[in-house]
């Protein structure tokens, strides 16, 4: 499973990120990781910002499991309850990057 | 005809969805990054109008009404109501600085702009501190942010690494209350330039709103946002700074390189932060400071003037060239030298009016 994330926004407006992949992870990491991904419960394609938030961190999500494909962006006002462990974990992980 | 972003426009949306199924990661995600910003666009063409007006908490008094919750170290917002307007102190520092610091910002608009809050009718300045976020465990842990929702402020009190508590600097909460100012003013769409202007009169109004407080005068101000809500290191001095763009932060383990550009051969042409909302307001973030600078004097006095005249007169689709534009014929009306420096620093940053 390979897992891409980007934070970005935020009042500090910091870009980060981090690519997962389970093939080169330690194990009780992947066990962590896949279980994470499985409680999400996100699914599919699509972008659900706020329209009114203003300075909440955005993050962009895409898993890929080899079947199944994730490509999704949340705010800090979106993201569902079930996922902010996950994106927890994501951003455990992510560092500064160019934007 | 093409009714969406020009930028948008270049990439149809369906090439867009296709990429969303790319094998790349990378691919995918810059994918949804655009398909994110154009459905943002229409989202906000059919919400946000409307929202102002449907959150708006009329105070009491219809003067200043302050209320301050605590969430409790949770991320359920408001919690529970620790100060309301005309309460004594509490034991909470956070509360009290909400509390103070709302304060001040009300004071500010009203004293200046003879502005009665947020909508300019007494709204409640309504706070929440102590917010937080959840770790990979399901724990709750301080949120490293503050955000306006729409409706009110959100403080998290930061890791303690990195990040301390949000409601430390005046300037911080002067530009989550300017964010409200704006939603009720030119609410201009969060989105590219006029994303990018709607975080710039953020920060100038956050900024000015401290410089007021601590009578600081233009030549010596300090124009640097947000460095009580960092925790000191070598590398950081805060988290934007207006009058050198790009500077606020250098080589840092956590922060990484302040990527705010300062000049339009610099602009951030990416689609992250919205297409880089907090990135690119270093543009007009230095040309005000050039103003304010070129002006002497406090600058709220006459550049503060400017801008907040400029911030009521733009529109959601207002871009760059539509603020300078309109800051210079507003500082017709405030003399020659007025005039003469907000062409000067707009010129400055590679916008010529």
């Amino acid at each position: 499973m390979k897992v891409a994330f980007t934070q970005s926004g935020g009042f500090a407006g910091l870009v980060k990120g981090c690519e997962l992949d389970t093939a080169s992870l330690a194990p009780e990491l992947v066990a962590d990781l896949e279980r994470l991904v499985r409680a999400s419960g996100l699914s599919g394609a699509g972008s659900f910002l706020s329209p009114g938030a203003r300075d909440a961190l955005q993050y962009e999500i895409a898993i890929d499991d080899g079947g199944q494909r994730v490509a999704v962006s949340y705010d800090d006002t979106t993201l569902p309850a079930a996922a902010k462990p996950l994106v927890g974990l994501l951003k455990k992980h992510a560092r500064p990057m160019k934007p | 005809m093409c009714n969406r972003n020009p930028i948008q426009c270049i990439i149809p949306p369906y090439v867009h969805e296709q990429l969303t199924k790319s094998s790349n990661p990378k691919t995918r995600a810059r994918a949804i990054a655009s398909l994110a910003t154009a459905a943002a666009i229409r989202a906000t063409r059919n919400v946000v109008a409307a929202m102002p007006t449907l959150f708006a908490a009329v105070a009491p008094t219809a003067t200043k009404h302050r209320l301050v919750y605590t969430a409790n170290n949770t991320p359920d917002l408001p919690g529970d109501l620790a100060r309301s307007e005309g309460q004594a102190k509490v034991a909470d520092v956070g509360v009290n600085e909400a509390y103070d610091y709302a304060g001040d910002t009300y004071d500010f608009y009203d004293k200046l702009f003879a502005r009665n809050s947020l909508d300019d009718a007494g709204m409640t300045l309504k706070s929440s501190v102590h917010v937080a976020d959840v770790d990979d465990t399901g724990n709750f842990v301080p949120m490293n942010n503050a955000f306006w929702n729409g409706e009110q402020m959100a403080y998290g009190d930061g890791d303690g690494a990195v990040f301390q508590r949000f409601t430390k600097s005046l300037d911080v909460v002067g530009h989550e209350l300017t964010h409200g100012v704006e939603s009720f003013t030119s609410n201009l769409t969060y989105f590219d330039q006029s994303g990018a202007l709607n975080e710039h009169f953020a920060d100038v109004f956050g900024i000015l709103v401290r410089q007021w407080k601590n009578g600081e005068k233009a030549a010596s101000a300090n124009w640097i946002v947000g460095a009580e809500v960092l925790v000191p290191a070598p590398t950081r001095t805060g988290i934007r700074n207006m009058e050198h763009p790009g500077t606020a932060f250098q080589g840092d383990p956590d922060l990484g390189d302040d990527p705010q550009p300062d000049h339009m051969s610099k602009y951030y042409k990416g689609p992250r932060d919205r297409n880089g909302v907090h990135i690119n307001s270093g543009i007009p973030n230095r040309a005000f400071v050039l103003t304010a600078q070129a002006l002497k004097g406090n600058a709220w006095d006459v550049a503060g003037r400017i801008w907040y005249e400029t911030l009521l007169a733009l529109t959601p689709s207002s871009r760059f060239i539509d603020c300078a534009k309109m800051t210079v014929l507003i500082a017709t009306s405030k003399g020659a030298a007025a005039k003469k420096a907000v062409k000067a620093a707009w010129k400055k940053v590679g916008i010529t009016v």
